[in-house]
C-alpha cells in the first residue's frame, strides 16, 4: 500500500466523521441534581423506545473477606420491590422480615460450630450431614414456615410485572469487579414509568426474598463456574495474580461468604454506595429534555444524599516478585495465558497498550499470523490490553491444537512479544489499527441501546467523557509508544501464566496415533517437548534435521517423525 | 440477572467512540425546574400517558426491484458515515440433504478465507483489514447470506470486494488445510462441556438424521474438497435466489445502479426446490447422557407443536408468555427461580415451525439433586394452565409484552431492513404485521385455555438431562426422584466419539 494513498484515505475519513457527523460531546449532555446523582442525556429522534439505565458505582473490588459476592447479591435484590411494589401488607411484610432476620441469627450462631469443626477437620464441608443438628432442623422448619407465609403476602415479581405490562423490554443488569448497571428499553411515551419505577426502588428498597435469592445465586455459580470446563481453574488463578487486592476474589463471591451476608449488612452497604452522590443514570432515545430533567428533578430529587461517602478502595496492587506459572489439568484444549500487570483505565499508557493489542489481534495481526497460519499450533491466539477502574493488565493467549504442549504456545507468544520489543511496528500497522480503531468507535454508536450501556460502562469506570478522550489519545500514539509500552510492561521475569493441559483420558485420540505403540507414543512426547523447549533457531536447526533423521530411522520410527512432521505443517 | 465476565464486556467496549476533545460542561438541574414532589403519583397505575401509536413501516417504501428477478431493501439512515451490505440467498445445508456433511461450514469460511480470483488469501485480509471493512459468509439449515460492513467512504471499494468473495472464491489450498485442521481440532472439544453435549443429543432426539442435523465426522471434513465448495457456493449465490439488503449512509437509487452491476457477476441458476419438511423427531421418553464430573444437570423437556400460521397462533405465543415464555413474570420461572431458587434460568418457548413442526420447550439448569423438584414443578405449571384460566392482570401483562416486541422490530435502520428481508424469504402474508397487535390484544382467557389444552401435551414430552445422572435422578429424598416425578423410564444415552460420532461405552 503506497503512503499517498494511505494518507487519502485517512484523510477522507477524518472529513467524512468530522463534517458530516456529530461527535459524542455534542449530543451528550449532563446534568447534576442538589443530591449529587448524576444524568447523561442523548435525544435522538424518532426511535419508538427510550434506552434507560443508571448505574452504582460499586463493584466487588468495594467488598471485603467475609462479605464477597454482596453487590452481585445486591443486584438480585434490586428486583425485590418496596413497600408499595411486591407485597400486599407492607406492615406484615416488615414483621415477617425480622422474624427470619431472627431466625438466621439463631441458625448463625450455630453455624459458628459447624464452621469450627470444618476447620478443624472434624468435618469435611458445612452440608456435611453429621453437622446437621436437631436444634438446626428446627430453625430451618420454623424458617421455611415463615417464608411460606411471607409468600402468601407477595405480589411476586411485581416490579418486572409493571414494566412488562407497559411494554418495556429488555430488563436486566451486571455487575463486574467495578460497578453494577442496571438498564431497560421503555415506550417513548412512557418515560415517566421509569422514573417511578426506579427512584421507588432506590428510595424504598426493600429486600424480601434475601434468603432464596441467595439459592438462585449460588445456582449462578454453578452455571458459570462450577459446572463448565475452565471456570474453577480461571478462579483460582485469578487470585493468585491479584493476591490481597480486590480483584482477586471473584465477583460472584465465595460460596462461605454469599451464605453468611446479613440483612443488616446488605442495608448498610445500600446507605453507603446506593446513595445518589454514588450513581450516574442514562437516557438514549426519543425525549424532550427539559422534560426529562424536571421528571429527573421530581422522582429523584427527592432522595436524600448519602450520609457516609463511599470509602476509597486503598488496597495497591503487590509486585508478583519474580512472576508464577500455575499448571492445571482440564477438559479442554490445550492453552497458555499469559498476564502482565499494567495500569488503571484511561492511565498514561493506556492508548499505546491498546494499539499493542490490535497490532496482535485478528486475522492479520502477529499472533494469529504466527500461531495458526504459519507454525500451525494454535486454533486461536489474541490479547487484551484489560484496564480497569483500580488496575489493569495486558494478556495475551494462545489455544493450542490437540497434543500441543502448552509450554510451546507460551514461548512463541513470548517471542512475538521480543520482536515488537526488539523491532517495534511499521507505519504501516499502525496505521491499520488507527483505521480499525476510528471505524470500530462509529459502529459502538450505531445503536441507541449500545450506546446507553457504554456511557453507563464508561461512567463506571471513572468518567464517560473518557470514551472519547482515550480515543483522542490512540491517535497520537506512536510507534515508539507501542515499542516502549511492550518494554516497559511485558517482561516475561514478572508475569503470570496460566498453563492448561487436557485432563488424561479426555484428550480423544487422533486416529493417526491410535496405531502408535505405547513405546512410539512415548518417543513422539519425547520429540514434542524438545521442539516445544527449543528456540526458535534450534527449532529450526531440529525440523531441518529430522528428515534425514528419518532415512537413517527404522520404519516404526518414521512413522513418528512423519507425524510430528506432519503436525508441525511440513 | 447478568453477571457479565469484565473482559469480555470490556473488550467489546475498548473498540467503541467518537471523534472530539473538551469536556461537556455541567449544569446544575435543580435550580431551573420547580420541585413539585408532593404531587408524585403514589402507584404506577396512576401515571397518565400520552398516546403512541406503533409505527409499522410499509416495506414497498424501501423495495426496489433489480436485474435478474432479485428485490433489494434500502434503508438510508445517514446519521453515521457507515454502510451495510448483506446478500441473502434461499439456499442452504437442505439443498445437500444428509450428504457432504461438514462442506456448508467449510464453504462459508474459505469463501472468506480462502482468498479470491484477484487477490491472494493474505491479501485480501490485508485489505479488509486496512479498510476497515468486515466480511462474513454464513450458510444455514434454509438460508444464507453474505455480508459487509464499512465505511461509506470506501464502499465502492468493499463491495467490489464482498462480490469478489461471492462470485470469485478460489479456496486456497494451504488455508483449506489450516481450516480443516482447525475444524477437527474444534470437534475435539464436543463432550468438553454439558451445553454443547446438551445442544448435540437434543437436536438428535429432535431431528434425528437429517439436514438440520448432520454433524460431520473427522473423515466427512477430510473429504471436502475445493472443487466441491466452488460448485457449492455458486449455487447457493446464484441469481434469481437472492434477496439484498443496504442500510446506512447511501443514496438508494445510486446504491441500486451498484448493486445491479455487481449481481450481473453472479450466475445465473435455477430456483431452488422446496424445503423438506418431513421430521424425525426421537419417540416420547426420558433419556439422560451423563458427565459425572458437574455439580449443575442441564434439562430440557419438548415435544413438537403446530406450524406457523396456524389458527391459534396468537393464543399460542400469550399462553407461552403466561406459562414460561416472559422472563420474570411467567409462572415456570417465577415458581423455579424465584419461589425456590432451583435455577438461574429457567423457562419456556414456544416455536412456530415456519417449514417443519414447531416444538414447546421447557429448559432449565439446577444443581444435580433438585433436578425432580424444579421439573415436577414445571409439569405441575402446564397441568395448572390446562386447568384454570389466567387471570385478567396475566392476559394483559402477556399481550403487551408480544405487542412490544413490535416497537423493537423496527427500532433502527439495521432492523427494520432485516425484518423486510425475514418477511420477503419468508413469504409473511402482508397483513401479519399490521394486524399484528389487533389479534394479539383479542387473545381472550378461554382462548388461552383453549390454546394450553390443544397444544400442550405432559405425555409427549421428550425430556432429556444432561450431567451427573446418579444424583439428578435420584433426586433430594423429599421430592420423588425423576422416573417418579416423570412416570417415565430413564434411558441412558451413551456420548459419542467427537470425531467418529460412534457411541462410546456407557460407563
Amino acid at each position: 500500500m503506497k503512503k499517498t494513498l494511505l494518507f487519502t484515505f485517512l484523510l477522507l475519513l477524518s472529513l467524512a466523521v468530522t463534517a458530516q457527523h456529530k461527535t459524542l460531546k455534542d449530543v451528550v449532555s449532563e446534568h447534576q441534581l442538589d443530591n449529587g446523582m448524576r444524568f447523561l442525556l442523548v435525544q435522538r429522534d424518532g426511535a419508538p423506545m427510550i434506552s434507560a439505565g443508571w448505574v452504582a458505582h460499586v463493584g466487588s473490588a468495594n467488598e471485603r473477606p467475609g462479605t464477597t459476592g454482596m453487590s452481585h447479591l445486591f443486584e438480585h435484590m434490586m428486583f425485590k420491590g418496596s413497600n408499595t411494589i411486591g407485597v400486599q401488607d407492607a406492615k406484615l411484610d416488615d414483621q415477617l422480615r425480622a422474624e427470619l432476620d431472627g431466625l438466621r441469627a439463631q441458625m448463625f450462631e450455630l453455624e459458628r460450630d459447624s464452621r469450627l469443626k470444618v476447620r478443624t477437620g472434624v468435618a469435611e464441608s458445612m452440608s456435611d450431614t453429621s453437622l446437621q443438628s436437631d436444634e438446626m432442623k428446627a430453625l430451618e422448619s420454623k424458617f421455611q414456615a415463615v417464608i411460606e407465609q411471607q409468600r402468601e403476602n407477595l405480589i411476586k415479581d411485581q416490579f418486572d410485572q409493571i414494566y412488562t405490562e407497559q411494554g418495556a423490554t429488555g430488563m436486566n443488569a451486571f455487575t463486574n469487579t467495578d460497578m453494577t448497571v442496571y438498564f431497560i428499553r421503555v415506550p417513548k411515551n412512557k418515560l415517566e414509568l421509569w422514573f417511578w419505577m426506579e427512584s421507588e426502588r432506590l428510595s424504598d428498597p426493600v429486600f424480601r426474598e434475601f434468603y432464596s435469592e441467595r439459592d438462585v445465586v449460588y445456582e449462578e455459580r454453578r452455571l458459570r463456574t462450577e459446572s463448565t470446563p475452565t471456570g474453577k481453574q480461571n478462579e483460582v488463578y485469578n487470585s493468585m495474580y491479584w493476591r490481597g487486592h480486590p480483584y482477586g476474589w471473584p465477583v460472584v463471591g465465595w460460596p462461605s461468604d454469599i451464605s453468611a451476608i446479613t440483612r443488616e449488612q446488605a442495608e448498610d452497604f445500600f446507605d453507603i454506595y446506593y446513595a445518589p452522590n454514588n450513581l450516574t443514570a442514562v437516557l438514549v432515545g426519543d425525549f424532550d429534555q427539559a422534560h426529562a430533567l424536571k421528571l429527573a428533578n421530581d422522582y429523584f430529587g427527592r432522595i436524600p444524599r448519602g450520609k457516609k461517602a463511599p470509602p476509597e478502595v486503598v488496597t495497591l496492587f503487590m509486585p508478583l516478585e519474580g512472576g508464577f506459572e500455575y499448571k492445571a489439568e482440564v477438559e479442554a484444549p490445550p492453552s497458555a495465558t499469559l498476564t502482565f500487570h499494567t495500569t488503571a483505565y484511561a492511565g498514561v499508557d493506556h492508548p499505546a497498550l491498546m494499539v499493542l493489542a490490535d497490532v496482535l489481534n485478528g486475522k492479520t495481526g502477529r499472533l494469529h499470523k504466527r500461531m495458526v497460519l504459519k507454525d500451525q499450533i494454535a486454533t486461536s491466539a489474541s490479547a487484551t490490553a484489560d484496564s480497569r477502574k483500580y488496575d489493569g493488565v495486558f494478556e495475551i493467549r494462545a489455544t493450542g491444537k490437540a497434543g500441543v504442549d502448552p509450554q510451546q504456545l507460551k514461548a512463541t507468544l513470548l517471542e512475538e512479544v521480543v520482536k515488537i520489543q526488539t523491532d517495534g511496528i511499521s507505519e504501516y500497522d499502525l496505521e491499520k489499527v488507527r483505521n480499525n480503531l476510528t471505524a470500530n468507535n462509529l459502529r459502538r454508536l450505531e445503536d441507541n441501546f449500545f450506546l446507553g450501556i457504554q456511557l453507563l460502562y464508561y461512567d463506571g469506570l471513572r468518567d464517560w467523557s473518557y470514551m472519547e478522550t482515550l480515543m483522542d489519545r490512540v491517535k497520537l500514539v506512536s510507534r515508539e509508544d507501542v515499542q516502549r509500552v511492550a518494554e516497559k510492561y511485558l517482561q516475561a521475569s514478572d508475569m503470570g501464566s496460566k498453563i492448561f493441559t487436557r485432563k488424561t483420558g479426555g484428550e480423544p485420540e487422533d486416529p493417526a496415533l491410535a496405531e502408535f505403540s505405547e513405546q512410539q507414543k512415548q518417543m513422539l512426547n519425547q520429540l514434542q517437548s524438545q521442539l516445544a523447549s527449543a528456540s526458535t533457531e534450534k527449532k529450526k536447526e531440529m525440523l531441518i534435521e529430522l528428515p534425514s533423521m528419518r532415512e537413517a530411522s527404522p520404519p516404526e520410527v518414521q512413522a513418528v517423525i512423519d507425524y510430528l512432521l506432519q503436525q508441525q505443517g511440513k | 440477572m447478568k453477571l457479565i465476565k469484565f473482559t469480555l464486556l470490556a473488550a467489546a467496549i475498548l473498540l467503541l467512540a467518537a471523534c472530539a476533545s473538551s469536556p461537556t460542561t455541567t449544569t446544575s438541574v435543580a435550580n431551573d425546574v420547580s420541585s413539585t414532589r408532593n404531587s408524585l403519583p403514589a402507584h404506577p397505575e396512576d401515571l397518565i400517558y400520552a398516546q403512541h401509536s406503533i409505527n409499522i413501516p410499509d416495506p414497498a417504501a424501501y423495495r426496489y426491484q433489480l436485474d435478474n428477478g432479485n428485490v433489494a431493501y434500502i434503508v438510508p439512515d445517514s446519521a453515521l458515515p457507515l454502510v451495510a451490505v448483506s446478500v441473502h440467498s434461499r439456499g442452504g445445508r437442505y439443498l445437500l440433504g444428509t450428504d457432504n456433511a461438514g462442506l456448508a461450514a467449510l464453504t462459508a469460511s474459505m469463501m472468506r478465507d480462502g482468498g479470491t480470483k484477484k487477490l491472494s488469501p493474505e491479501e485480501l485480509d490485508e485489505k479488509l483489514v486496512f479498510l476497515a471493512t468486515s466480511v462474513h459468509v454464513a450458510i444455514g439449515a434454509t438460508s444464507s447470506s453474505a455480508s459487509m460492513n464499512s465505511l461509506s467512504s470506501n464502499l465502492d471499494e468493499s463491495l467490489d470486494l464482498l462480490f469478489d468473495v461471492i462470485a470469485e472464491p478460489t479456496f486456497d489450498e494451504e488455508r483449506l488445510k489450516i481450516r480443516k485442521s482447525r475444524t477437527i481440532d474444534a470437534m475435539k472439544r464436543r463432550n468438553d462441556d454439558t451445553s454443547s453435549i446438551e445442544s448435540q443429543v437434543f437436536n438428535d432426539l429432535r431431528f434425528g438424521h437429517s439436514y438440520r442435523n448432520n454433524p460431520p465426522t473427522a473423515v466427512d471434513v477430510e473429504a471436502v474438497t475445493s472443487k466441491r465448495m466452488m460448485g457449492f457456493a455458486v449455487e447457493i449465490f446464484s441469481s434469481p435466489n437472492l434477496v439484498i439488503s443496504v442500510n446506512g449512509d447511501v443514496d438508494p437509487k445510486a446504491m441500486v445502479v451498484k448493486l445491479n452491476k455487481q449481481i450481473a457477476r453472479l450466475q445465473k441458476g435455477v430456483k431452488f426446490p422446496a424445503i423438506p419438511t418431513e421430521a424425525h423427531s426421537a419417540a416420547p421418553g426420558l433419556y439422560g447422557v451423563d458427565k459425572a464430573d458437574v455439580t449443575q444437570t442441564r434439562v430440557r423437556m419438548f415435544h413438537p407443536g403446530p406450524r406457523q400460521g396456524h389458527p391459534q397462533e396468537f393464543e399460542i405465543k400469550v399462553m407461552n408468555n403466561i406459562l414460561g415464555g416472559g422472563g420474570f413474570t411467567s409462572r415456570i420461572t417465577k415458581r423455579i427461580r424465584s419461589d425456590e431458587g432451583l435455577a438461574y434460568s429457567a423457562g419456556s418457548v414456544y416455536q412456530l415451525g415456519r417449514y417443519f413442526p414447531g416444538m414447546y420447550l421447557v429448559y432449565f439448569q439446577s444443581k444435580n439433586p433438585s433436578v425432580p423438584q424444579a421439573a415436577k414443578i414445571a409439569l405441575e405449571e402446564i397441568a395448572k394452565i390446562q386447568a384454570d384460566p389466567v387471570s385478567e392482570q396475566e392476559l394483559n401483562t402477556a399481550r403487551q409484552a408480544i405487542i412490544a416486541g413490535l416497537n423493537e422490530r423496527y427500532s433502527n435502520a439495521a432492523k427494520k431492513v432485516s425484518a423486510f428481508v425475514s418477511d420477503e424469504i419468508d413469504s409473511t402474508p402482508k397483513n401479519y404485521w399490521s394486524e399484528f397487535e389487533n389479534n394479539t390484544a383479542a387473545v381472550s382467557i378461554a382462548a388461552v385455555q383453549k390454546a394450553a389444552r390443544d397444544h400442550l401435551d405432559s405425555d409427549k414430552f421428550r425430556i432429556l438431562l444432561t450431567g451427573k445422572l446418579s444424583e439428578a435422578s435420584e433426586g433430594d429424598g423429599e421430592h420423588g426422584s425423576i422416573e417418579s416425578v416423570t412416570g417415565l423410564k430413564l434411558q441412558q444415552i451413551p456420548l459419542r466419539d467427537p470425531l467418529t460420532l460412534k457411541p462410546l461405552p456407557l460407563k
